[in-house]
């Protein structure tokens, strides 16, 4: 039988979702600026750097992130400016948007390995969603922010599960508090996709991942993107197979010499994703 | 061995539809192929539909300003999401994906979601994306599968910086700059829309002028205003290096040595008829030096039964050319007669100014009479035209050498697109120009442009 949450936790959690209450870790002052930022065309480096300097854990996060091997160039960025300089203000957001996604979000207490393996995945969805988008000329910078955040749903949940708790002092099994955050995740990462103000495009594809025949081409790029990332982080030949009978190919309009290509660039992306987390 | 069909169509887009109608109108199974879920082709996903819709946005940008006299200057806020102009565009994409499904599944017209390619002649396999595969065969087959920008191998498209007509309508964020290569339809439409929502765009092509091909007296009118907008425009140039330098801007080299710099790049130098994995050898058929397939007058390739239309075909590449060509290659596999005029199909450039031309051009008419006589009618001499602050816009009507039945019609300017047809239809009733003058048209009207240039003529004979 499916784990059942205490009903006095899933009621407190079920009030807070309709009355709009969920506790949703903010990214970070720096952060939500930079969001802002990166829609400026006028923004400057200068000023940016002294954005994320503000931030001081943000600023050692970022720097150590541009020079991971999914960002870095042929020399390693020594100072935060140059990290800026070399990425622009876009790559420089969505940088900040996995640390503090990292940080903030994919943080639970008690679950740390979990959370570590889920934000691999994650980024690792960022990674092949950008490729897809390529692929099928869909918005790349939105692509890779579907992939990141199509899964944030599910640490908010459990937290948001141990915080009812709390306050109803009881005791939450492991696998309930699991069950609750897949039954949850998709709507509460929609909410908070939406509260740190990214593109509402962001949000839906999040909403309708679990959904995508109803949440149209970004939710099926989220699915996709999340079945990709699961083959390549835990590589076997059912989860290969999982991938290329995805019913989202349909919808994103993805043959088999498209989705080969994906699926061979598995380690590429799993290397890198671990990494990064 | 017995058809599974009695005309197959290869590709959804403007020209296979309407092959397809066209055969199920005339009582026959007709299976249309297409590679997407939905039938539409690029003309809905990233062609005519998206673009013009966001050139609707544009234009009423532009005009704001000119139509209310200065009033006030009402312009694009930076940083604004391209999506956020274009917010009409999936009410309009399901809309026009709904009629067309609706239309096929009424005329029962069978769809297959998939790529084809060819077993023989008059067999195709088609795989769906998740690889199942199956086999039609028929008579007749029109391969309509249109065709994709052309992938350079010296510049490095990566569709986020240096995007291609398929990618630049995926950008987030409307750029303050863009550098626009190629001179040609798809160029100059989205150097002009770009130009509109306040992009300053830089145009390069090897041609002296963009949009070549058409009448230079109207081309004169599209460039005149894309400077107005801040456009500019470097004929006679070649961009000798293209790269993103990784912070902030596109740098482009000329081959004359100059450089510039741009947020955004778009390549629209060529198209590609989209023939891979089609196995046209399988069917006996051999791309021409262009990597088109040829066809001949009624569309039919050098295998009989085989007809090709559209894109895939080459130049004009424009939706309306190719839903005639499909229909008329439909017509003529099966043994119907098409009607109408096949050399009257109107020509639209969605520029801001837009462009509408039907016949011949004064050059082509000279070319075949020895003479032509030419009206002409700006439309900042009407008074709609005075009224709607047109400071762009002409109509000029191209005559036989006596200067009485029209030949062409030729229109720059708002509601070019339209006011041709006009035109189109005195042509196809083979009227001689005067009927511009004997019949009363609306008065203040664009239209009147016709009376006007009409009388140009009359005054010439």
């Amino acid at each position: 039988m499916a784990p059942v949450l205490d009903p006095r936790v899933a009621g407190r959690v079920e009030a807070a979702l309709a009355a709009g209450a969920l506790e949703i870790p903010v990214l970070g002052e720096a952060v939500a600026r930079l969001v802002a930022e990166a829609k400026n065309p006028d923004a400057d480096v200068r000023r940016v750097a002294e954005l994320v300097k503000r931030d001081p854990a943000l600023a050692g996060n970022l720097l150590a992130l541009a020079n991971a091997s999914s960002y870095a160039g042929r020399e390693p960025a020594a100072t935060l400016q140059q990290a800026v300089a070399r990425l622009g203000t876009s790559a420089l957001r969505d940088l900040a948007l996995v640390v503090a996604a990292k940080a903030r979000a994919f943080a639970v207490p008690g679950r740390h390995a979990e959370m570590r393996a889920r934000f691999a995945a994650a980024f690792a969805a960022a990674l092949f969603a950008q490729d897809i988008a390529r692929v099928r000329r869909l918005g790349v910078e939105e692509a890779f922010l579907i992939g990141l955040f199509h899964d944030v749903g599910w640490p908010i949940a459990l937290q948001l599960v141990a915080s009812a708790a709390r306050a109803e002092g009881v005791e939450v099994d492991a696998a309930a508090a699991s069950a609750a955050a897949d039954a949850l995740h998709a709507e509460i990462g929609a909410r908070a996709v939406a509260s740190w103000r990214l593109d509402p495009a962001v949000a839906e594809a999040v909403r309708w991942h679990h959904d995508w025949a109803a949440g149209g081409r970004g939710a099926a790029l989220a699915a996709l993107s999340s079945a990709l990332a699961c083959a390549a982080l835990a590589p076997s030949p059912e989860a290969d197979a999982a991938v290329r009978a995805h019913e989202a190919r349909e919808v994103l309009g993805l043959y088999d010499d498209d989705i080969e290509r994906a699926l061979a660039a598995g380690p590429t992306y799993a290397a890198q994703a671990q990494e990064v987390a | 061995m017995t058809n599974t069909h009695d005309f197959i169509v290869l590709g959804g887009g403007p020209a296979g539809q309407k092959a397809a109608i066209q055969a199920a109108k005339a009582g026959r199974r007709v299976l249309l192929v297409d590679r997407e879920a939905k039938p539409g082709g690029a003309c809905v996903r990233h062609g005519t539909i998206p673009s013009k819709t966001l050139r609707e946005t544009a234009m009423a940008f532009e005009a704001f300003s000119r139509k209310t006299g200065g009033v006030t200057d009402v312009v694009v806020p930076a940083g604004v999401r391209l999506e956020a102009l274009m917010k009409r565009l999936d009410h309009v994409v399901t809309g026009h994906e709904q009629f067309l499904g609706a239309q096929l599944a009424r005329n029962g017209v069978e769809l297959w979601h998939g790529r084809a390619s060819f077993v023989s002649a008059h067999e195709v396999e088609v795989a769906a994306p998740r690889g199942v595969r199956r086999r039609a065969s028929a008579d007749a087959i029109v391969v309509a599968t249109g065709s994709s920008p052309r992938m350079p191998t010296d510049i490095p498209i990566d569709h986020e910086h240096i995007l291609d007509s398929d990618s630049i309508l995926s950008l987030a964020w409307v750029p303050r700059s863009l550098i626009v290569l190629g001179g040609g339809v798809i160029a100059s439409e989205y150097a002009s829309i770009f130009a509109a929502l306040g992009t300053r765009v830089t145009m390069v092509d090897a041609a002296p002028r963009p949009l070549a091909f058409l009448d230079p007296e109207l081309v004169r009118g599209f460039a005149q205003a894309f400077e107005r907008m801040g456009g500019v425009f470097l004929g006679g140039r070649r961009a000798a290096s293209v790269k993103w330098n990784g912070l902030d801007a596109v740098d482009v080299r000329l081959d004359d040595g100059r450089a510039l710099a741009a947020d955004k790049l778009l390549f629209a130098l060529g198209r590609t008829a989209n023939l891979e994995g089609l196995e046209v050898g399988a069917a006996g058929l051999v791309p021409g030096p262009r990597g088109t397939l040829l066809v001949d007058e009624n569309f039919q390739t050098s295998v009989p039964g085989i007809y090709a239309v559209g894109d895939v075909i080459g130049p004009p590449a424009l939706a309306a050319t190719s839903m005639e060509q499909g229909r008329r290659a439909a017509c003529h596999a099966l043994g119907i007669a098409a009607g109408g005029r096949g050399d009257l199909v109107p020509v639209g450039v969605y520029t801001v100014p837009e462009i509408g031309c039907v016949g011949l051009d004064e050059a082509a008419a000279i070319a075949k009479h020895g003479r032509a006589m030419v009206g002409r009618a700006r439309f900042d001499e009407l008074a709609r035209g005075r009224i709607a602050g047109a400071e762009t816009g002409m109509l000029k009507l191209v005559c036989d050498p006596e200067g009485r039945k029209l030949l062409g019609v030729h229109v720059v300017g708002d509601g070019a697109t339209e006011l041709v047809h006009v035109g189109q239809m005195a042509m196809v009733g083979d009227l001689d120009v005067d009927v511009f003058v004997e019949q009363a048209l609306n008065f203040p009207t664009l239209a009147e442009a016709y009376r006007v240039a009409a009388l140009d003529v009359i005054n010439r004979r």
